[in-house]
């Protein structure tokens, strides 16, 4: 039947939540499936008189089975976005090697200029910009105590204090500073 | 919500759904497309061939003015199962029967209004004789690994979005200062890694 390797497609993103290796084969696969419908279809409508309409039966049977082969392709690479974008939004501008792995070179492209507008964006709030990824549940307090859970190197402020994140050191620091370290799994934000 | 978002070109449960296989006779013979049928060795299929076939072609070719196939209703929507769940709804397993029976019941092509009517009618009954025990179970947090394997997609989503409702209240009534989280993502690729040590 048709639209049996597409629909393994939407079976990968429907089993996990992540990000996977591009499919390359499956999609070429279902992009030479399409392909070869056109081209039946384009030979059977020249077959079509006005005594023998049967082919045109057949005709319309590839015609949506074409369609369907796209919405699959098209819903496989929309999903992967909406993914990447959510990460976007989670983790920041530089994503972690295990993530970029995954990604096709058009994917990174995106990812790329969609941080450059989201950049853009955020300099056009306010006078002097404002960073929306910051605060997005409303802060109780303006300092908070974090753990180091990783080796991270020296972190510079805004206002220029640079402090070394050690594994396994506690800091009471400015919870603007860390939210994004935080979320990134450096820091760990330890409940008082 | 958007459990039954069923218009979106892009939703991933539709497009799961669309691809059940229903029974369906044709009518009119179409050529060269023979080998769709795996038994016959010719080259066109016959009018009054039998062939289970995707929903998402049933439906298509349904929504032309003449009809090319005459499609059966699945058995699990036919009067001798709708007995079972008649009889007692909350013990059938319905996700053995199908992962998506609300929604493959909702997406049948469309036949007479009153066919439809009915179909949907008993659903929404079957749905209210089963949302109970779904609801039980959001409350309590153990909830019993046995009831998970009755639901169907529809009814799991439901559970997973009960319990963490659930669970926002109760970090709501606690009053905490707001907690900052390692995102969900490197959580799962730092499982990963353990595993790969």
């Amino acid at each position: 039947m048709f639209g049996k390797e597409a629909i393994k497609l939407i079976h990968e993103l429907d089993q996990c939540e992540e990000i996977k290796p591009f499919n390359e084969a499956i999609f070429q696969q279902v992009l030479e499936e399409i392909n070869s419908l056109y081209e039946q279809n384009s030979k059977d409508v020249s077959t079509i008189t006005e005594t023998n309409t049967a082919p045109r039966n057949s005709v319309i049977v590839r015609h949506f089975a074409m369609n369907r082969n796209k919405r699959c392709l098209l819903t496989y690479l929309y999903h992967r976005l909406r993914r990447l974008r959510q990460i976007r939004w989670e983790l920041g501008s530089i994503l972690p090697s295990e993530i970029t792995a995954n990604l096709v070179s058009a994917e990174s492209h995106w990812f790329q200029a969609y941080s450059k507008s989201l950049a853009t964006y955020m300099r056009s709030i306010g006078e002097d910009g404002l960073n929306i990824m910051n605060d997005v549940h409303p802060p109780k307090s303006l300092y908070i105590e974090v753990r180091c859970v990783q080796d991270y190197g020296k972190f510079e402020f805004d206002d220029g204090q640079i402090v070394n994140l050690k594994e396994n050191t506690y800091h009471l620091l400015p919870r603007s500073q860390c939210e994004a370290l935080i979320r990134q799994g450096v820091l760990e934000h330890v409940s008082s | 919500m958007s459990f039954l978002n069923f218009d979106s070109y892009f939703s991933i449960t539709e497009i799961l759904v669309t691809e059940e296989r229903i029974q369906a006779e044709f009518e009119q013979s179409l050529p060269n497309l023979g080998y769709l049928c795996a038994s016959s060795k010719k080259d066109d299929i016959a009018p009054k061939t039998k062939l289970d076939i995707p929903l998402w072609l049933a439906d298509a070719l349904c929504r032309r003015g003449e009809s090319i196939i005459n499609w059966e209703i699945p058995k699990i929507f036919k009067d001798s199962y709708k007995e079972i769940l008649e009889a007692d709804a909350c013990s059938v397993e319905l996700c053995k029967w199908n992962q998506y029976f609300y929604e493959l019941g909702l997406r049948l092509p469309r036949t007479t209004t009153d066919d439809n009517h009915k179909l949907a009618e008993f659903l929404l009954e079957v749905f209210k004789s089963r949302f109970r025990i779904i609801m039980d179970s959001e409350q309590n947090p153990f909830s019993t690994p046995l009831l998970r394997g009755q639901l169907s997609t529809l009814e799991k989503k439901l559970l997973v979005q009960g319990n963490s409702g659930k669970l926002q209240l109760l970090t709501w009534l606690n009053k905490g200062v707001k907690h900052i989280e390692t995102s969900d993502v490197i959580d799962n690729i730092r499982k990963r890694k353990r595993l790969v040590v």
